[in-house]
């Protein structure tokens, strides 16, 4: 289960960089379909909530994304980026 | 003046308008339907074996005159390319009263066009030997890879692009080409004959999330990733002005260079002669969105950016454009009728 603090950051950024409605930011809500991201948002998206909790999302991982639950679990399971400290367990 | 203008300028390739009694008459588009392109370039096996060939068994100089009947053929058996042609010719200038005239352009733009893929298979043919490359900007290629941050190389549907890969592969760093599937598997084929053992890959440019992905992935392993900025078949794109015209460009190149953080060059191989080729790399440059609201603003800026240098290269090579297809009918399709 992700962090409720990973969560509220991720929608944080969905409605403040990708303009998504709050009442659209379920966990089951697909990235596509749903909030109406597009493939080039998709990978903004990635990178933005890689540079919020200092983590690395490879590229296979980034590929599974198709959800919000699997954008916060993502961000929970990543990698600290190359040259972090941060630990995104301990957000 | 840009460095690219003052290049082009200098080499005196800068034309302006040439054969023109007057302006066109009119400013004619081709229906939705005969200006759509889908991805594919004509050309079959038969053809190409016979020019494989014929380059192989006696050289380039011998299939240009092979290349002589046929584009004198496509001048009847490809009506669509011809009118394509002569919307072009206007759009840059290029364009006679005389029927005659008119007819003898279209000609020269199919013949220099085959020149070019010929070019192609006699560079592949060689790895490039016997043809002499000048690469104008090469300093701002080795300063955007120096970075290690990866570099998108943006070009357009003009010159030689695909011929004169070879020389940014002297540069021993992996290359992406992007390509919509049409193109994708013609690529394929074409580079891995031509660049075997070398590091290369075709990405498909089908607005996936896939592809998206596969090419930040390339950026940040600190690759090359090649795209065009000229046709735009996708969702992402811009309208600018390029030509006194409204047109809509792709604005991929731009969003992911952002995002990525990876420097972007636009990059030009135009053909100067026979076994004569010349790269034209611009100043990499760094660009990033500061917050959300000005992400349109930069995107149309930075993509009329494109459409500005793009005009200044074609004004200098108007024949060595290769969009066979009304370039503008989206724009006027969308703008409706006058």
């Amino acid at each position: 289960m992700a962090d409720q603090q990973i969560i509220d950051k991720v929608n944080a950024i969905m409605i403040r960089d990708f303009e998504v409605a709050p009442a659209l930011l379920a966990p089951e809500a697909r990235l596509k379909e749903d909030l109406g991201l597009d493939s080039l948002d998709g990978v903004d998206m990635v990178v933005a909530a890689e540079r919020e909790f200092a983590v690395r999302i490879d590229e296979e991982q980034a590929r599974s994304i198709r959800t919000l639950q699997e954008l916060y679990d993502c961000v929970t399971r990543s990698p600290p980026a190359p040259g972090s400290d941060a630990n995104p367990e301990g957000h | 003046m840009t460095a690219l203008h003052e290049a082009l300028r200098r080499q005196g390739r800068m034309r302006t308008q040439r054969d023109t009694d007057s302006a066109p008459p009119t400013n004619g588009t081709a229906s939705p339907t005969e200006a759509a392109w889908n991805g594919r370039t004509r050309g079959g096996l038969v053809g190409n074996w016979i020019f494989i060939t014929v380059v192989r068994l006696f050289g380039l100089r011998c299939a240009y005159a092979l290349l002589i009947p046929v584009a004198f053929y496509f001048l009847f058996a490809a009506p669509k390319a011809v009118k394509a042609s002569a919307l072009w010719r206007q759009r840059v200038g290029y364009w006679s009263r005389s029927r005659l005239r008119r007819l003898w352009d279209a000609y020269r733009h199919f013949f220099c066009f085959g020149q070019m893929l010929l070019d192609r298979l006699a560079i592949i043919g060689r790895q490039g030997r016997g043809f002499h490359f000048q690469f104008e900007g090469e300093e701002h290629l080795v300063a955007a890879l120096s970075q290690k941050r990866g570099l998108v190389l943006v070009s357009a549907h003009i010159g030689n692009w695909e011929a004169a890969s070879h020389i940014i592969f002297k540069h021993r760093v992996p290359v992406n080409i992007v390509a919509y599937e049409g193109e994708r598997r013609r690529l394929r084929q074409l580079f891995d004959r031509a660049f075997q053992g070398r590091q290369f890959s075709v990405i498909s440019a089908d607005g996936g999330p896939d592809s998206s992905i596969a090419i930040m992935a390339a950026l940040r392993r600190g690759e090359i990733v090649a795209m065009h900025g000229d046709r735009c078949l996708g969702p992402n794109g811009v309208y600018c002005q390029f030509l006194n015209a409204a047109v809509r460009l792709p604005t991929g190149p731009y969003i992911v260079a952002a995002i990525s953080g990876a420097p972007l060059i636009h990059a030009f191989a135009l053909r100067e002669g026979t076994y004569r080729y010349r790269l034209l790399a611009c100043p990499p440059r760094q660009l990033s969105f500061a917050g959300h609201e000005d992400r349109g603003p930069l995107v149309q800026q930075w993509t009329q950016d494109f459409a500005t240098q793009l005009e200044q290269v074609v004004r200098a090579y108007p024949l060595q454009w290769h969009n066979f297809y009304d370039f503008w009918a989206d724009a006027a399709r969308k703008e409706g009728p006058p």
